[in-house]
């Protein structure tokens, strides 16, 4: 039976055999009333607290619900019935604060009973944000109340044992809250050290004898506590050193505080979240111990767990992972058990994140058509399921900035803008959708893995001593994420890519500047055809008239000599002038031309003045032909 | 249905009480077949109270629910209580003729889906006097303006809402369910909310 169905058939009990229970009472003392209804609160009071430790809000969260609700009802009907029936005023007293301290502690508990829906039901989105400050709201209000409480208590109840009794419940709903959603900070992990001290200075008083849970709770305290050191460690060793913790003036190592813990199956939970989470080879060789001798069944959810880590990194196998993604996918829960159905949901984005990193990261001849169908996979589960955890767009991410580093480095830069430009793309629509996720992340979502309820179970002699059914750890060995480092890998990640962005903006420039070079060089090319043309046709025509010139000259030049030969010494003197003036001039002009054609050619252009100049040369040539000839 | 008779035989000021236990069961809607109310015995006692000190606020007709008709309030542990109303009901066992009170709830002896008729036929019925029911109406109006959330109130918050009157701790303190005065009530500086 629940723990808060024996409170609710307790409160029952008291409404059905009120009258002669309340006649007993008054044969008694005052002082014996008195410890009669302390005696009666803490048992009230223990039943609401081992419901809590036990998880019965996971167990069977409408029927739980229903339960306070029945049990509020009861305190409602004890309340009308003390009004009515009892006449001592001392009774009447304390039946109200019995009844007031009792339906407090279900409030209390119901808070937490939100908080447990709001995160088993990511698809309601409630206007509460439960994240990390929530606690100190559920402890405002606790406190609000246990105001309420001195103002009633008067000196009847010892208020001092209430007021810590109704702390002790207080701790609960906080350990339990922080089982379901915690941030790895220095500031929980001193208040899980301060609630240790707490619960240890309780645990040590007289007045708490019967209070046997609470030695349960400290476990759990100091469970919750050493999985943020764990984290602490993770990210010191990133830097290469080790954590040690000073506890009561003796340095500690985590193994030693870990091994200070009483409850064998937390050891071993914790020494598992050691291995997998700090990566280093003795830790993986414990892994691989673990995932040989498991004597786990076959087919729990923490087999699954090891054989991801254990397929992904130790010894890749896509087909074993592929195995395991089917196994979650293929698990079927009834409506009811919405623990379970939570837990697989986690569990399958978990696995199927697992697959989409390993195919990034080890497949090399993936293309990025693949990628895409491999995302889209991944955000169909994660639709489905409502869990918006940001890996996929995480792993994307990396994926990413390595091929745009790759290409970006290449000497195709040009030629491969493109698909730098669909990369970059992606990139933006992939930062946009990493932050959202975070911000979901951070309010919904902090363990990463979700084992089913009847895995979250431990049962040992001391649950036993307390009068518990079980101890409910939802957490198990998964240790919280620090959201905040995320945080910064987004923002590094929205760097770098703009970066890309400004990189890639200076390429396409460039592309449009080589694209107008290319252009004019195409042009000029066709300038210099030009000037050939004319530059051939110009000196066709200078050598067909010098040709014609000298081929006259030739025959000129045989009659000449013949007359010549005949004539006088002046004559042919004046000849050899005439023939001298024509070589110089003729000389002259080609040597001005040919400076021309140089400058022509640096320029490479030809205006008016050139072409003029050319032909003026050009008759100046022919009017020197003539003269000679005349 | 309107049970004319066994309504008739009750003393007048049960059948006051009962026609305002009917009206606040208004405040509580069927739904899906499924009825569902906490107006337990201390519930219904501490609404009454409420309703009848908004009464000694109204320009007309000004604490006539409290002067004529519930005029018994006590100073309780658990607030204060209309004794003459409570002493009746304690004598014919929390039942009325159309009601069955309980520690936890009221049970309607008819279908919630007749409660508008049997309200009408009381109203209707001329065994009552036409301006107290419409002073009953017109004040649980008022109370309703001035915190629409007190009838869903737990009956603990109403306890604590009733001990912050000073009428009542003023009464009490003098001695355990000693008379509250109306004049007392009407000097109030009231409060509806926690």
């Amino acid at each position: 039976m629940f723990h808060i169905q024996k409170l609710q058939l307790d409160l029952e009990r008291f409404l059905k055999y009120g009258t002669p229970y309340f006649n007993l009472l008054n044969t008694f003392t005052p002082a014996n009333q008195i410890n009669s209804f302390n005696g009666i609160l803490d048992r009230l009071f223990i039943h609401v607290n081992l419901s809590i430790l036990a998880g019965e809000y996971a167990e069977d969260f409408e029927l739980t619900k229903a339960e306070i609700e029945n049990a509020k009802d009861s305190l409602s009907g004890l309340l009308n019935f003390a009004e009515f029936f009892v006449t001592n005023p001392l009774l009447l007293k304390l039946s109200y604060n019995a009844v007031k301290i009792i339906e407090n502690s279900l409030t209390t508990y119901e808070s937490l009973t939100h908080r447990f829906r709001q995160i088993t039901h990511p698809e309601l989105k409630s206007s509460y944000l439960y994240n990390d400050d929530d606690l100190s709201e559920i402890e405002n209000y606790s406190r609000s109340l246990l105001s309420k409480h001195n103002k009633i208590l008067y000196d009847d109840f010892n208020p001092q044992k209430t007021l810590e009794a109704y702390k002790i419940l207080i701790i609960n709903v906080h350990l339990a809250a922080l089982d379901l959603n915690c941030k790895p900070s220095q500031p929980n992990f001193h208040r899980l050290e301060y609630i240790e001290n707490t619960l240890a200075d309780f645990y040590s008083e007289p007045e708490f004898t019967s209070y046997e849970f609470i030695f349960v709770l400290i476990q759990k305290a100091k469970f919750l506590k050493l999985k943020i050191v764990i984290r602490f460690c993770q990210e010191q060793k990133e830097f290469g050193s080790n954590l040690n913790i000073v506890q009561n003036s003796t340095i500690k190592t985590i193994q030693d505080l870990i091994d200070g813990l009483e409850f064998e199956k937390l050891k071993t939970l914790l020494k598992y979240s050691f291995c997998h989470y700090i990566e280093t080879d003795e830790n993986d060789l414990e892994i691989l111990n673990h995932f040989k001798a498991s004597k786990l069944e076959v087919d729990s959810y923490q087999k699954r767990h090891i054989s991801i880590k254990f397929y992904k990194d130790i010894k890749p196998d896509v087909k074993e992972l592929e195995k395991v993604v089917d196994q979650f996918e293929n698990d079927v829960y009834p409506d009811n058990e919405q623990f379970n159905i939570y837990a697989n949901n986690v569990c399958v984005n978990y696995a199927n994140n697992n697959l989409f990193s390993y195919r990034l990261e080890h497949d090399k001849k993936i293309d990025y058509e693949e990628v895409l169908n491999c995302y889209s996979r991944v955000q169909k589960v994660r639709n489905a399921t409502k869990i918006n955890n940001y890996f996929p767009e995480l792993r994307f991410l990396k994926y990413l900035t390595n091929q745009l580093k790759t290409l970006l480095d290449g000497n195709n830069v040009i030629e491969d803008s493109n698909l730098i430009n669909i990369y970059l793309n992606k990139c933006d629509e992939l930062i946009f959708n990493y932050k959202n996720n975070i911000n979901w992340t951070k309010y919904n979502h902090s363990y990463i893995f979700q084992l089913p309820f009847n895995e979250c179970l431990i049962e040992n002699r001391f649950t036993k001593k307390a009068g518990l059914r079980h101890l409910f750890i939802s957490s198990s060995m998964i240790l919280p994420l620090n959201i905040d480092n995320y945080y910064k890998e987004q923002e590094s990640y929205a760097n770098q890519i703009t970066v890309y962005n400004s990189i890639k903006n200076t390429i396409n420039n460039l592309k449009i500047q080589s694209k107008k070079l290319d252009k004019e060089i195409e042009l000029n090319d066709k300038k210099d055809i030009k000037f050939i043309e004319i530059l051939g046709l110009f000196c066709a025509i200078s050598i067909f008239v010098s040709a014609s010139i000298l081929s006259f000259m030739g025959t000129q030049l045989d009659n000449k000599i013949a007359n010549i030969s005949n004539s006088s010494k002046t004559l042919r003197q004046e000849y050899y002038h005439g023939t001298m003036e024509f070589v110089i001039s003729t000389g002259a002009i080609l040597c001005a031309f040919l400076g021309l054609l140089i400058v022509i050619f640096n320029r490479k252009t030809l205006n008016r003045g050139m072409v003029l100049a050319l032909v003026i040369m050009l008759i100046l040539l022919i009017a020197t032909c003539n003269n000679i000839n005349s | 249905m309107f049970n004319r008779n066994e309504f008739a035989a009750q003393s007048t000021r049960l059948k006051y009480f009962e026609y305002f236990l009917l009206k606040m069961h208004a405040f509580f809607p069927a739904n899906k077949n499924l009825y569902l109310n906490d107006l337990s015995v201390l519930k219904c006692q501490k609404l009454l109270f409420f309703t009848v000190a908004v009464n000694t606020q109204s320009k007309l007709h000004k604490s006539v629910l409290g002067n004529e008709i519930f005029n018994d309030f006590k100073a309780y542990q658990y607030g204060p209580v209309e004794e003459t109303i409570y002493n009746s009901l304690k004598e014919q066992n929390n039942e009325l003729s159309h009601i069955n009170l309980t520690f936890k709830k009221s049970e309607l002896k008819f279908d919630r889906a007749g409660l508008q008729d049997v309200i009408n036929g009381i109203a209707d019925s001329g065994i009552l006097d036409r301006e107290i029911l419409n002073l009953i109406d017109s004040s649980i109006n008022d109370l309703n303006k001035k915190n629409p959330f007190l009838v869903k109130y737990s009956p603990f918050n109403l306890v604590e809402l009733t001990h912050k009157w000073r009428c009542w701790s003023f009464s009490y303190q003098k001695n355990p369910r000693s008379p509250i005065l109306i004049a007392d009530i009407e000097n109030e500086s009231m409060t509806f909310a926690l």
